[in-house]
């Protein structure tokens, strides 16, 4: 018991000594900057880290210092560290601020401060050496444990070694403007290795919502307005649509609403609520940048409002020429496409605009790793599903 | 079905939990099983018409991921009782359920049908899912250690009782993995990131990391103590990463999970 706790203290003594230096790390250099981790230096630097662990592991009994490194102390010392590192990373406002003393040790940007890096890569090479000697005695853990373990610490390797690869660029494509430029986050331009065209851009909304507005504040109650017909009670009100016209536009001297097709057409309902002592019929609409928008004033002092459609769905379908080669893609959320190592993603697109937006959001992001992390990830889902199905069994001696 | 009908469907399903409950008490295991399946199918029916009626899966607000952790802690709390045969574990995981019940009929937040372009993904339903599941399976695991804590008898928790907890905690655990990883796999396609440390994820982090720090302290640590106050920790841990993260003033207007 003695000697457990003198190891503990062995453990613990160890982590102050990697906080200190995380410390005096940031003291001196600021924020982690990965940007070095570049092909090949990246490559050459996992080689070498994987080629220690293996030679660690493998000259434990020799070297007396690599005793005990991946014990069952050492990783609940590194887990219980990770763990308080991560609820202070969840408890400070991650806003890059350099005041105060978080600021100082860069806790306010945890992800990039050298004491959380450290702690990580330390974490990271016990669970290298468990999974090394897991992989060494497989025949004694069990699979779920030994998946568990290899696929955490390929992710790991993965993200820290790849993260000065990692490019992540914001494109706006105008229909029918070719584009090769993105803007990284901090504003800086990056050549992109293809060009794009945006062929067209659209946008699908959810059926109008009608809404009582009492000058401050939206009822919680509303009505879904699917098409003429379409009605129910809201509040002391009984809601109806008598016409329902989904390409709009108003003249600014005409009161109504008539359909047309022109660039800026919104949804305009025409609504008649009748309550017991009174009612009120008139246009409801959302507008858009070209037509104004209109309320329906009820005699109780309050209105009925259409805001803004929520979006259900936007598609861009882009043109991406690289070199001799021209791919079509049809992308939205949720559906990039994929071009050898770069993705690209459906981030936006002009809001004021809405579905006449002619402008999209792509982000284009390189992730050379990403092979390895999702192989990684996958294992996990199996490793996951292999430890529910033996549960609370124990692995046979 | 719409949110109205939900009274009638959440008041069968309490009274047959509660009746299961009762019954268990009593040791009339069959029918205490038997009752409260069929108020777990009822809630269910609710669900799947809450479904249709949507259509989109009720899991988007928070007032919708109640509904799925009453359903799950309704069947865990009937798995254990089935595999461990302690008459008040229904009585625990029905008071729960309708806890949970309570708070969607006063509060319900469940109003509108639209999914956004994110939600639209084939993770959405296996990684709320997924993480609903464990939570209740955390949950459950709470008040067990919770009663092997606080009970009269002042006998120790039994080997086969700390192996309950384990075992609960190992199938936890394991979901929480799935969850966080599908939930990884699914930000990547939608965002072009496995992770960002968003509040969130910070915070499911943090449990699933506690939750890892029991399972590899357990065949070391005796000491129950330790171990029971270990894991209610855990589960705040959880609940500041279910809803504790909506009121922390270093998370807010931070988030891209908001719901």
């Amino acid at each position: 018991m003695q000697m457990l706790s003198q190891r503990y203290r062995q453990l613990i003594g160890r982590c102050a000594l990697l906080l200190v230096a995380g410390m005096a790390l940031q003291f001196l250099w600021g924020n982690v900057n990965p940007s070095f981790l570049t092909y090949p230096w990246s490559l050459v630097l996992v080689v070498n880290y994987l080629y220690l662990l293996v030679l660690l592991y493998a000259k434990q009994d020799a070297w007396k210092f690599v005793r005990g490194w991946y014990d069952r102390p050492a990783y609940i010392v590194s887990l219980s560290c990770m763990l308080v590192l991560t609820l202070l990373f969840g408890m400070i406002r991650q806003d890059g601020s350099a005041e105060g003393l978080w600021g100082w040790m860069g806790f306010t940007s945890m992800s990039s401060s050298w004491v959380f890096v450290l702690f990580l890569v330390h974490f990271m090479s016990i669970l290298g050496l468990k999974a090394i000697d897991d992989v060494h005695h497989w025949k004694q853990r069990r699979w779920s444990t030994v998946l568990m373990h290899a696929s955490i610490f390929i992710i790991l390797v993965s993200a820290i070694f790849g993260s000065g690869e990692k490019i992540r660029v914001r494109v706006s494509a105008m229909q029918g403007h070719p584009v090769s430029v993105g803007v990284t986050s901090d504003g800086r331009q990056v050549e992109l290795p293809f060009m794009l065209r945006l062929n067209k851009f659209t946008l699908e909304e959810y059926p109008p919502h009608i809404y009582l507005f009492d000058g401050e504040r939206l009822s919680e109650d509303f009505l879904v307005v699917d098409g003429e017909g379409f009605g129910g009670d809201l509040g002391a009100w009984k809601v109806q649509c008598l016409e329902y016209l989904e390409s709009a536009g108003r003249m600014s001297e005409d009161s109504a609403y008539v359909a047309t097709e022109h660039v800026g057409a919104t949804t305009a309902l025409y609504l008649k609520a009748t309550s017991a002592q009174a009612s009120a019929e008139g246009w409801v609409s959302q507008g858009s940048f070209l037509f104004a928008g209109s309320t329906l004033a009820l005699p109780d002092g309050r209105e009925l409002v259409m805001p803004r459609r929520e979006v259900k769905k936007y598609l861009s379908e882009v043109e991406v020429f690289e070199g001799e080669d021209k791919h079509v893609f049809q992308i939205s959320v949720n559906h990039p496409a994929s071009l050898g190592a770069w993705k690209i993603y459906q981030s936006g697109y002009d809001s004021s605009k809405g579905r006449w937006s002619t402008t999209s959001v792509l982000e284009c992001v390189k992730d050379a790793w990403y092979p390895a992390i999702h192989v990684a990830m996958w294992t996990i889902l199996i490793g996951g599903v292999m430890m529910f199905l033996v549960g609370h069994k124990k692995k046979k001696k | 079905m719409s949110w109205d009908s939900f009274i009638v469907y959440a008041l069968v399903s309490a009274l047959c939990w509660i009746v299961g409950a009762a019954l268990a008490f009593r040791g009339r295991r069959r029918g205490a099983l038997g009752i409260t399946t069929m108020g777990s199918l009822v809630f269910l029916a609710f669900i799947v018409g809450m479904w249709m009626g949507l259509e989109r899966p009720p899991m988007r607000t928070m007032g919708e991921t109640r509904l799925w952790y009453s359903f799950f802690l309704s069947v865990i709390g009937m798995v254990l009782y089935q595999k461990i045969r302690y008459k008040w574990i229904l009585g625990f995981s029905t008071l729960m359920s309708v806890v949970f019940v309570c708070i969607n009929l006063f509060k319900p937040e469940i109003h509108s049908t639209t999914l956004m372009p994110a939600l639209q993904s084939v993770w959405f339903v296996p990684h709320v899912i997924v993480y609903m599941f464990s939570y209740a399976m955390m949950g459950a695991v709470t008040l067990f250690a919770l009663y092997l804590w606080f009970r009269k008898s002042p006998e120790e928790a039994s080997c086969k009782e700390l192996a309950v907890c384990d075992g609960l905690v190992r199938i936890g655990w394991a979901f929480l993995t799935l969850g966080m990883t599908m939930g990884a796999l699914w930000a990547k396609e939608a965002w072009g990131d496995y992770w960002t440390w968003d509040p969130k994820e910070t915070w499911a982090f943090a449990t699933w990391l506690s939750y890892l720090l029991y399972l590899h302290l357990r065949p070391a640590n005796q000491n129950q103590n330790f171990l029971f106050a270990w894991l209610i920790f855990s589960f705040i841990l959880l609940q500041m990463c279910w809803w504790g993260i909506n009121f922390l003033p270093s998370a807010q207007g931070s988030s891209i999970h908001v719901y």
